[in-house]
């Protein structure tokens, strides 16, 4: 065949420019029917009744819910990352034959539903609880004190359930770091910090970056959390939406909140990608 | 114990594809060789720990019509299980129920929707009580049959509230910031404030409605409420979390037995009265429902069944059939007298009105 002319439409076989379309057809199917057709309709829902204004009264309605819900996400991703690179690190680098049994300590505990994972939390923390008992004995809480319906719990909870989706990527970009990169550096004059500052932490910053955006994202939406954990001062926007989507005459004014937060989520995500220079690394 | 509407709730939000309502919705709510009545319920609303098997009322009912019953528990929220169903009904289809049993104020939107069938034939009809017998949606009660009644009162830890409590007043006194409950059912809130101003829910005009919200954000803002809530408050009062907390009567009923310094009182201001009413959504089957709705109108029927949920019977003479610590019970057995009062009907444009101001009064 090499070589020789290819005669026009033959056999049944695709052309070659076809097949990445084959290929991406069931994804394009699936993303067209359940996310750019229910897109569409959202930003439709969110110009009636009201049209712009709808936009134009987000904020000044839902400031302080807004604020409080990317407030909540950036601490929760932050707090995540100091959390999990360290174990994630040590899983990598350290763990030796208990890597695979670290790995799943990790993940086994998601196993169980988010929900109840969240209500355990609930049971924990209430007032009469172990924690809270544990606390007022050390003096750390104030005898009314109390741990839940306050930002701690939601915060604490929000880390605690999307942690593994930082340490997953982090240690995966640890892992696949050229140990003879670790060897070169030392035989360069570098010490353990600035092997850590120079060559680790750089070939990381994917992984970070992945784990960020998997905790960032989902942590802007959530409203479990808020919802169990926390009071009136804790409510996110997840909270407004899921509490009032059902209401017709509030349904324009929240599909204008849901896209005013996809906006912010992505503005905040490119800003993030440009102070990380993560097209670089990736 | 019995489970939460919360829990439900919950559970619902993840499942909801896969609800027993949507399957329902699937497969008609009559016909076959066999007579059926299919029940769309709210949680913790039937004998036998709301499983049909098990309660008492359904194998009697069974037993003397030979009508099977399906029972759903598939009410959570009087606006997300009309949603669900606004769509068909508009297009005059039927749900798959031959019962529902909606909040009254919710029963009247479904009235006036032309939503459901005129009931059949329920000759034990005239055991309603007086109070709910003419209500201005459904005047004589051609339509709709109230299922249970609800007051609407505070349940209160003396201890945690530093005294007793009698007014709605106490109930929002600055000593108290932080540690009470209100309710995201409007009508119970909105109308504290108005019984509290010493306006009538049952005549406040809309101005009144908005002042009160007005009222509701000043006192939010300054941190008095903890939380405000559906049956969720239910978790945090009987963990002894909130001191006080405006609180559904049936609900506080069912937690007293392991919590027996909570307190429950009807304000001095006075309590919202509110029912749950039974319907027939449109296509539903009018001969088993009616069935239906007679044998809960005996008040030898009526009286273990509520009993057995704590709610109040809306059924005269329901009483005479309970054990004399159920009699007993002013929360079973509730004083209608003046100091209960239904929130006024309102009108689509009202209500809309009056639910934007609240929803932002309390959530934004």
């Amino acid at each position: 065949m090499a070589g020789a002319p290819k005669p026009e439409g033959e056999g049944v076989r695709p052309s070659r420019a076809s097949i990445p379309w084959f290929l991406l057809a069931p994804g394009l199917v699936w993303l067209t029917l359940f996310f750019v057709i229910p897109l569409f309709e959202l930003g439709r829902t969110s110009l009636r009744d009201g049209g712009l204004s709808n936009y134009s009264n987000v904020f000044s309605d839902n400031g302080t819910v807004i604020k409080r819900t990317f407030v909540y996400a950036l601490i929760a991703t932050v707090l995540a990352a100091a959390i999990g690179y360290p174990l994630a690190y040590f899983i990598a680098m350290r763990a030796g034959r208990f890597k695979t049994l670290l790995l799943s300590a990790v993940v086994v505990p998601f196993f169980v539903t988010y929900l109840i994972r969240t209500l355990a939390w609930k049971i924990l923390l209430y007032g009469d609880g172990p924690v809270a008992g544990f606390l007022r004995w050390t003096k750390l809480l104030s005898k009314n004190g109390e741990i839940l319906n306050t930002h701690a719990a939601v915060i604490g909870a929000l880390v605690y359930n999307f942690l593994p989706f930082m340490i997953l990527p982090i240690y995966v970009s640890l892992d696949k770091i050229d140990r003879r990169l670790l060897e070169a550096a030392p035989d360069l004059y570098a010490n353990g910090r600035r092997t850590f500052l120079q060559v680790i932490l750089p070939l990381s910053l994917p992984g970070v970056f992945a784990g960020s955006l998997l905790t960032f994202i989902p942590a802007c939406g959530d409203f479990v959390n808020a919802e169990l954990l926390g009071g009136d001062r804790q409510q996110m926007i997840g909270n407004i939406i899921s509490n009032n989507f059902l209401r017709e005459s509030f349904r324009p004014q929240l599909s204008a909140l849901s896209f005013v937060l996809m906006l912010l989520i992505l503005i905040g995500v490119l800003l993030y990608a440009r102070i990380l220079g993560t097209e670089e690394l990736a | 114990m019995s489970l939460s509407r919360r829990d439900f709730l919950i559970r619902s939000s993840l499942f909801a594809a896969f609800s027993p309502s949507v399957l329902a919705a699937c497969s008609s709510g009559s016909g076959g060789s066999k007579k059926t009545v299919s029940i769309a319920a709210w949680p913790a609303y039937l004998d036998g720990n709301d499983n049909p098997k098990d309660s008492p009322t359904v194998k009697a009912f069974t037993a003397a019509t030979g009508i099977a019953v399906d029972y759903q528990i598939a009410i959570d929220d009087n606006v997300a299980f009309t949603a669900k169903f606004s769509g068909d009904l508009k297009k005059g289809k039927a749900i798959g129920f031959d019962i529902a049993q909606p909040t009254s104020w919710m029963a009247a939107n479904w009235i006036n929707n032309g939503w459901v069938e005129p009931l059949g034939d329920v000759p034990n009809k005239a055991n309603v009580i007086d109070a709910l017998a003419k209500p201005a949606y459904d005047p004589d009660r051609s339509k709709s049959m109230p299922y249970s009644i609800i007051q609407t009162g505070i349940a209160y830890y003396p201890d945690k509230t530093g005294g007793e409590i009698t007014s709605i007043k106490d109930l929002f006194k600055p000593e108290l910031k932080g540690k009470i409950t209100i309710l995201t059912e409007m009508r119970d809130s909105i109308g504290f404030m108005l019984l509290m101003n010493g306006i009538s829910p049952a005549e406040a005009s809309v101005d009144d409605m908005l002042k009160a919200c007005d009222e509701l954000k000043k006192l939010r803002d300054a941190g008095q409420f903890r939380k405000i809530t559906g049956n969720g408050y239910l978790e945090d009062l009987s963990t002894g979390d909130t001191a006080a907390a405006m609180s559904w009567s049936g609900d506080i009923a069912g937690i007293q037995a392991d919590t027996p310094d909570l307190k429950w009182i009807i304000p001095s201001e006075g309590g919202m009265l509110s029912s749950d009413t039974l319907i027939i959504p449109k296509g539903g089957n009018v001969e088993t429902a009616s069935a239906w709705i007679n044998f809960l109108y005996d008040p030898k029927n009526s009286g273990p069944l509520f009993e057995a949920i704590n709610y109040g019977s809306p059924v005269k003479g329901a009483g005479d059939s309970m054990t004399a610590a159920g009699k007993a019970s002013s929360v079973i057995n509730p004083p209608i007298d003046a100091k209960l009062i239904a929130f006024r009907d309102l009108t689509a444009d009202e209500s809309v009105k009056v639910e934007d101001a609240f929803v932002k009064a309390t959530q934004q």
